[in-house]
């Protein structure tokens, strides 16, 4: 299975994220999405700066893909989208179906990331006619809709990469409403890009302490941290071609090094903290926010 | 323009095209409608009796199949657009591109509306969904300002339905798993968001507790009336103060007409915490 780093969720000045993918380059990873995929008004990376950091990493041995907005509402947003799909250097990673319109139109081949509804066979069908050729599976299904999925990808002979988001904030909900903004007083328009203030996002828990969801500007990700470490097994088993880690914090070196680890078989340890705790619910068709310690070892 | 009113029951339904509907919109039995919640919608008979209902008025008639259609049971949303057709709907309003996909192909005279659960915000999106499947409407999910639904009127391949009053949904429509977080169903998988069998009240020290699943989503006092533990309007912690972090328990109400006072007040008593905000409509919401 390869390894995929999503995009950075959060909003991280420009010196960070190129500190960031500095490391990333020497980290066991086959893939690293770049790019802004939630709000428009984050401008510390230009696109001209993100094709900049794919070329280093490309240098590396990486494979590279732009990533693009998931909500997409002004024409101007649009208009960045193209610029995207216009490029040729890099392949596309469509979060809207916007940009699969854009890539079909360009005739250019693209992946999908969670933000698809890609719920069964006959979408996956008709987005891989369009030219998909890497999907990812919508967060809140777990194994029984997976295996589903990929008995159905075989066969029908669907050719199709699958990846599987493994590590990270689940990215539960998107809003026009910044929460960031408004839990600070400030209107979204002089919004004075706060989210800077908050690299991981600001938690929000029920009045019993409970972590429940986090903020990060227009979008609500979990409380918890998705950890699927312990499900690898069942996950190469099944057939999945790559794992897909969200940067959660910006120390993301041990927890992909315990990833990659468990490539070679190394369960033993457990996956190493992260910036919340840890949850795997929807993996068994429970509430997402469920934490299933360890198992039986594989 | 036309005026679309959704009904959940037979009688909901009667009231809707004796009051100046143009067109109601039902769903049957079963997680094919993202309004699935007990005792509403409709099976085979009653649909068969809204549907003679709405045509001695003249009203159109459809029918919702908005959600996403599972790979191991997608049998049943080919049923529920199957079971539309044959009673005659005048419109089918599907999300999926599975059930989108269904009906182009095997009833490609049935007109098909683009729910609000496709999350369709953009026309690169519309665009999509008229390519594919000849969509004659979209209904536009309520993330979009008022100028942002005027451009895109402008540069849209197929009629808009915008929502003028109702529940406010303060998420992207269809893209939304905060219920599945927390009770592992979701408005995508199940059609119901906040399930009702999660919910309960609890009396603590002269206050209700309102949880989903075990999770606090507010505390009432005793003055206070303990509203529905919709989890995107409970009162939570962040930044050291408690507050209504996503969205107080509102309803959605539009502001381009002026109101008799008198409906004012009935839409008022029907709105969800007893108030109404014009939403995501006006930038100040945003």
């Amino acid at each position: 299975m390869q390894i995929t780093l999503a995009p950075i969720p959060f909003y991280w000045s420009r010196d960070d994220v190129f500190s960031f993918y500095q490391q990333a380059a020497d980290w066991p990873l086959d893939r690293i999405c770049l790019g802004e995929t939630i709000c428009s008004k984050r401008r510390e990376m230009k696109l001209e700066d993100w094709l900049e950091i794919g070329r280093m990493l490309t240098a590396k041995g990486k494979q590279v893909v732009l990533s693009t907005l998931a909500l997409i509402e002004a024409q101007a947003e649009l208009k960045t989208l193209n610029r995207i799909c216009q490029q040729d250097e890099f392949e596309v990673e469509a979060n809207d179906l916007a940009a699969v319109e854009q890539c079909h139109q360009l005739g250019k081949p693209f992946s999908s990331g969670p933000y698809l509804n890609i719920y069964n066979s006959t979408t996956l069908k008709l987005l891989a006619d369009d030219g998909l050729q890497r999907w990812t599976l919508p967060i809140e299904l777990g194994e029984s809709s997976l295996k589903g999925m990929l008995a159905a990808i075989e066969q029908q002979q669907i050719n199709i990469t699958t990846e599987v988001m493994v590590h990270g904030y689940l990215p539960l909900a998107l809003s026009a409403r910044c929460f960031t903004a408004r839990a600070l007083d400030k209107p979204k328009d002089q919004c004075d890009r706060i989210c800077l203030d908050y690299p991981t996002g600001i938690e929000v828990t029920s009045s019993e302490q409970q972590p429940l969801f986090t903020m990060n500007g227009i979008q609500t990700l979990s409380g918890d941290i998705l950890d699927l470490r312990q499900q690898l097994p069942q996950l190469r088993a099944l057939g999945v071609d790559c794992i897909r880690i969200s940067p959660s914090q910006f120390a993301m070196g041990q927890i992909i090094n315990a990833y990659a680890d468990s490539h070679s078989g190394n369960y033993d340890t457990p996956t190493p903290p992260s910036s919340a705790r840890s949850c795997n619910g929807y993996w068994f068709d429970e509430a997402g926010f469920v934490h299933h310690g360890f198992r039986l070892k594989p | 323009m036309e005026l679309v009113c959704p009904a959940g029951s037979l009688n909901a339904f009667k009231v809707a095209v004796e009051n100046g509907a143009d067109a109601v919109y039902l769903g049957f039995r079963n997680e094919t409608n993202a309004r699935y919640f007990a005792g509403l919608n409709f099976n085979d008979r009653a649909a068969q009796k809204a549907l003679t209902l709405a045509r001695s008025k003249g009203v159109r008639l459809f029918v919702a199949i908005n959600t996403f259609a599972n790979e191991l049971n997608a049998d049943k949303w080919r049923q529920a657009a199957d079971a539309a057709v044959d009673l005659g709907a005048d419109a089918i309003i599907a999300a999926d591109t599975a059930v989108l996909e269904y009906v182009s192909q095997r009833y490609p005279q049935q007109p098909l509306h683009l729910s609000v659960q496709a999350s369709a915000t953009n026309s690169g999106a519309l665009n999509f969904y008229y390519r594919h499947f000849n969509i004659r409407r979209a209904v536009l999910p309520r993330v979009l300002s008022l100028p942002q639904v005027e451009a895109l009127c402008q540069n849209s391949p197929v009629e808009l339905e915008v929502f003028a009053f109702g529940s406010l949904c303060v998420m992207a429509e269809g893209r939304c798993y905060l219920s599945s977080y927390l009770t592992g169903e979701s408005p995508n998988t199940v059609g119901a968001c906040s399930p009702a069998r999660f919910v309960s009240w609890e009396e603590n020290n002269g206050k209700t507790d309102a949880r989903l699943n075990g999770a606090l989503i507010d505390r009432f006092e005793a003055n206070e009336s303990a509203g529905y533990p919709t989890l995107c309007k409970g009162r939570f912690h962040a930044l050291g103060k408690r507050f209504h972090a996503l969205e107080e328990p509102t309803s959605l109400n539009q502001e381009a007409f002026t109101l008799d006072p008198e409906w004012e007040k009935r839409l008022l008593e029907v709105s969800e915490g007893s108030q109404t905000t014009i939403g995501a409509y006006h930038r100040q919401w945003q």
